[in-house]
């Protein structure tokens, strides 16, 4: 694999990035996508468990294929119910969009997770950012997982007191979402104070500034990649807009 | 001089509530290992944050009388100057680990010092030769067992070099082959002039003790040697055996 400074890869990410939101038709913005998922090969990202994942995503898109195709009502229409438009070539062509732009905006955001999470403090810190925003983004990091974990414990625990989820009625799951929840949040404040108790505890912002363990220096390739990354996004961009 | 000098230690979580800490009078030496043992809810997690500053900085409530630790106010001195000279081993490993890896774990104290980075990386060395977990150094935090989250912990406050190290019912949490490690480490320690106080309500995991103060229900009820852990009727009497 590459080994890449932390800086070139948030540059390497920020480039697809750009080009998915600046882009609203599907054919450039699939030739994005394509040369993300190039990015991820060549990183060696298990690109196929992201594709696997939106699967959770198709009902929530045929949503929003009808939204667009009865209210936008652009394009050619398919399937009418007398005056009606359920789909238009239109809204094909916004889900479509919507749906490229998730996956590269993931897609380039798994990229970044090829590098541990404190060199990205470091990265940060060397881009110039104060040094307590750049651990507010680690611990976010670090803390997402554990919730995530806390919610699904919670839920355990219920069923284990007899609530069987799957059985309980629309309108009630709601009240029981607010069980889940209160003890979830109060856990997270409660988690957020004593880690803050003992980060100071460890002397975090004694002093003005910090040192590290590790310096990243740029090599020879990362500046390469940054060049020609930002020269071919910026190329692009202009073409599109002087065409 | 005495390390750590507590006068007249009162506190309550919240204005004109239940006193979790009632009048509390001890000093502790350099190089002492103090073991503070009692029951639960007697008040020694809250004397711990009372020792490291978070009460009264962070915590509110009200607190009143001293804590001096080497001379300083902890109520005059913020927590994280106050952590250059107590190390302060919670009993939640989790919510101490935030890394990473083990490395940069152990790294963050010091980086926190503003030593330039070789000293860092000798104090890191250091601290994993001494806790002998060399093997973990390159683990992912979140990967590690309870007991090996409790020495990483730990290790990660011997980075800071305090001259105070106050344990909060770590040892017992730990297996017996990691507690005696840990006992090992603390003598040496100890050896080193460091000051130990070691917060537990284990008997066997505070035989190292120079001392031994009881709580009862936040009142110091006894304040001896470690010979009275002999004395099975004064620790029935405190419900510390049965």
């Amino acid at each position: 694999m590459i080994n890449l400074d932390p800086r070139a890869k948030i540059v390497i990410v920020f480039c697809p990035a750009t080009l998915a939101v600046f882009f609203n038709t599907p054919e450039p913005l699939l030739v994005v996508l394509i040369i993300t998922m190039l990015l991820l090969r060549i990183f060696q990202v298990q690109y196929i468990s992201l594709i696997y994942k939106f699967r959770r995503l198709l009902p929530l898109l045929l949503v929003l294929l009808l939204v667009q195709s009865v209210f936008t009502g652009h394009g050619q229409v398919l399937i009418a119910l007398g005056d009606v438009q359920i789909l238009t070539t239109g809204g094909v062509s916004s889900t479509g969009c919507v749906l490229l732009r998730m996956l590269i905006l993931f897609g380039s955001a798994m990229i970044i997770a090829t590098n541990n999470s404190r060199d990205y403090v470091l990265a940060l810190v060397q881009l110039k950012i104060p040094y307590e925003i750049a651990f507010m983004v680690l611990i976010a990091l670090r803390f997402l997982p554990v919730f995530v974990q806390e919610a699904k414990d919670t839920l355990i625990a219920m069923q284990l007191r007899g609530v069987d989820i799957q059985k309980v009625a629309w309108g009630k799951k709601i009240k029981v979402f607010t069980y889940i929840f209160s003890p979830l949040v109060s856990n997270v404040l409660l988690k957020a104070n004593q880690l803050a108790i003992s980060m100071e505890a460890r002397g975090f912002r004694v002093y003005p500034r910090r040192t590290y363990l590790r310096v990243l220096k740029y090599d020879l390739l990362d500046y390469l990649i940054i060049i020609l990354s930002l020269s071919l996004t910026l190329a692009v961009l202009t073409l599109s807009i002087v065409r | 001089m005495a390390a750590v000098v507590v006068n007249n230690l009162s506190y309550c979580y919240q204005k004109g509530g239940k006193k979790i800490l009632k009048d509390l009078n001890f000093t502790v030496k350099q190089g002492q290992i103090l073991a503070v043992m009692g029951l639960s809810g007697s008040g020694k997690s809250t004397l711990c944050l009372c020792l490291g500053g978070i009460i009264p900085h962070y915590l509110g409530g009200e607190m009143s009388g001293q804590v001096l630790i080497n001379g300083q106010d902890t109520a005059e001195c913020k927590i994280a100057r106050l952590a250059l000279e107590v190390g302060i081993v919670f009993q939640d490993a989790d919510t101490q680990l935030f890394s990473p890896t083990v490395e940069d774990e152990i790294a963050f104290a010091p980086e926190n010092l503003c030593l330039p980075s070789d000293q860092i990386r000798q104090r890191v060395d250091a601290v994993f030769d001494m806790v002998g977990i060399n093997h973990l150094r390159y683990e992912n935090t979140n990967n590690l067992s309870g007991g090996q989250k409790h020495l990483v912990a730990m290790a990660a406050v011997l980075a800071m070099d305090p001259a105070i190290l106050v344990l909060d019912e770590v040892l017992v949490q730990l297996d017996a082959v990691v507690k005696e490690n840990v006992v090992e480490i603390l003598l040496e320690l100890r050896r080193r002039g460091k000051t130990i106080i070691i917060v537990e309500h284990d008997l066997e995991a505070v035989t190292i003790a120079d001392r031994v103060l009881l709580l009862e229900d936040g009142m110091l009820v006894n304040d001896g040697p470690a010979s009275i852990l002999q004395d099975k009727e004064l620790l029935a009497r405190y419900k510390l055996v049965m």
